[in-house]
């Protein structure tokens, strides 16, 4: 056998027994230390890991109930998101009272907000991300979002969310320390939503603000005031 | 102005960065960080679990321990050797792989069967996500290529954890033949998809 097919059938061996143990067939502590510090068998291992894992896409997403998150936040000992929670987010007579009642000085607001965040664009290029997991009132998310500033857009996916028959959900912005809510657009429930800011949106947005994500009529355009309150969620920097 | 809501080209490509930040965020005991964890990769791994245990009560306790797992030794993670979701992948993999030990399941009547119409489905359906799809498509394209038995052994000892020994067994062949099968089926795999990607 040449060099060259020696070479060949090393390699062979190696990418065949990086494979084995990937599946778990054998396992490194059954190795020569030599192997079991080699960095080319690591690399291979690291290979198949992920092309094997490629074989869980065959199987779709089955979105368990809601009481595995809920059992899992009483093993951790916390709610994660219990300190954005309170009653009064989950009003609707409350957001149907705030949205008239700062109707007028909705106009005042995003002026002073918009000159604010136009002064703060003009001395500060920087591009910011911020993450949010968005929660109902029990059990696991139903939605992630994250905002980049740069493009100024959204992407909400969902996870599990099932919109009631005739129903869809519709995100909306509430800035930090405001009662001003703002729609942002439906969101799709089987898939990402992509969701693109003017500058005017997009200068409601920090580090702070709230999403809500409430049940629309289906097809009933932009609403003028949020329906029922589903999930919500803060937007924070990841 | 009315926001345009457009499908988002891949969901991979919008996850796996965030993913990568939230398991580091995780790390240093964020819970809002965890809560984007299991949003966004719950679905995944339950029906993995499923396909493993085939028994989703079973399942469901598994997959809280899977996450307790994450919560706690997420900073083991190394973005440098894996990526988020084939490190997740592989803890409940394993972890369903250790229950199934431990129940000593009749696995003669688990089914190993290969279903590429599956495949091929869930390639249609995730037509958005671009890369991933292409590496899905070439695992599907080899797999398909590989002898039957061959392809058979690989799925069973990726989903159900069987050692040689056990699929020699269960196929009633000699271990030699079992570890042939799994030896070649995994390096022509290998030639494959390297040769695929090359195109």
């Amino acid at each position: 056998m040449s060099d060259t097919g020696r070479t060949e059938a090393v390699h062979d061996d190696l990418v065949v027994l990086a494979g084995e143990i990937a599946m778990g067939l054998i396992r490194m502590s059954d190795l020569s230390p030599e192997f079991r510090d080699s960095r080319e068998l690591s690399n291979e291992i690291d290979r198949w890991n992920d092309d094997l894992t490629k074989l869980v896409d065959e199987l779709g997403l089955v979105e368990p109930p809601a009481r595995v998150w809920i059992a899992l936040e009483k093993s951790v000992g916390q709610r994660p998101s219990s300190f954005f929670r309170s009653e009064w987010f989950n009003s609707i007579v409350f957001w149907r009272w705030a949205t008239a009642a700062v109707s007028i000085l909705t106009v005042i607001i995003l002026g002073l907000i918009a000159a604010t965040h136009s002064q703060k664009a003009r001395t500060a290029q920087e591009t910011i991300v911020l993450v949010a997991a968005i929660l109902p009132k029990e059990g696991p998310p139903l939605f992630t979002a994250t905002y980049d500033s740069g493009p100024r857009i959204f992407v909400v996916i969902p996870a599990g969310f099932q919109p009631d028959p005739g129903k869809t959900a519709e995100l909306w912005i509430v800035p930090k320390g405001s009662d001003d809510p703002t729609a942002l657009g439906a969101l799709d429930a089987e898939h990402p939503s992509k969701i693109s800011l003017s500058l005017e949106q997009s200068n409601r947005i920090d580090d702070g603000a709230a999403l809500v994500v409430t049940s629309e009529p289906v097809d009933s355009g932009t609403p003028d005031q949020p329906g029922p309150v589903i999930a919500h969620g803060r937007l924070t920097r990841p | 102005m009315i926001p345009s809501i457009l499908p988002v080209v891949s969901r991979a490509e919008a996850n796996r960065e965030t993913l990568k930040r939230d398991l580091m965020a995780v790390a240093r005991g964020d819970g809002v960080a965890m809560a984007r964890v299991y949003a966004s990769t719950a679905g995944k791994l339950n029906a993995l679990l499923i396909r493993i245990l085939h028994d989703p009560g079973e399942a469901e306790e598994v997959l809280q321990d899977v996450y307790l797992t994450i919560w706690r030794r997420s900073s083991t993670y190394d973005p440098a050797r894996a990526s988020p979701i084939t490190w997740l992948i592989t803890i409940a993999r394993n972890r369903a792989i250790d229950r199934l030990r431990l129940r000593k399941v009749d696995r003669s009547a688990a089914s190993t069967d290969y279903d590429g119409d599956v495949v091929l489905d869930a390639i249609e359906q995730s037509a958005r996500q671009v890369e991933e799809i292409k590496r899905t498509r070439r695992l599907s394209i080899c797999l398909e290529k590989l002898d039957t038995c061959e392809r058979k052994a690989i799925h069973a000892a990726f989903f159900e954890g069987l050692k040689y020994q056990q699929l020699a067994e269960r196929e009633g062949v000699p271990i030699g033949t079992m570890k042939s099968w799994i030896r070649r089926g995994l390096l022509r795999l290998r030639r494959c998809m390297t040769a695929e990607q090359d195109e």
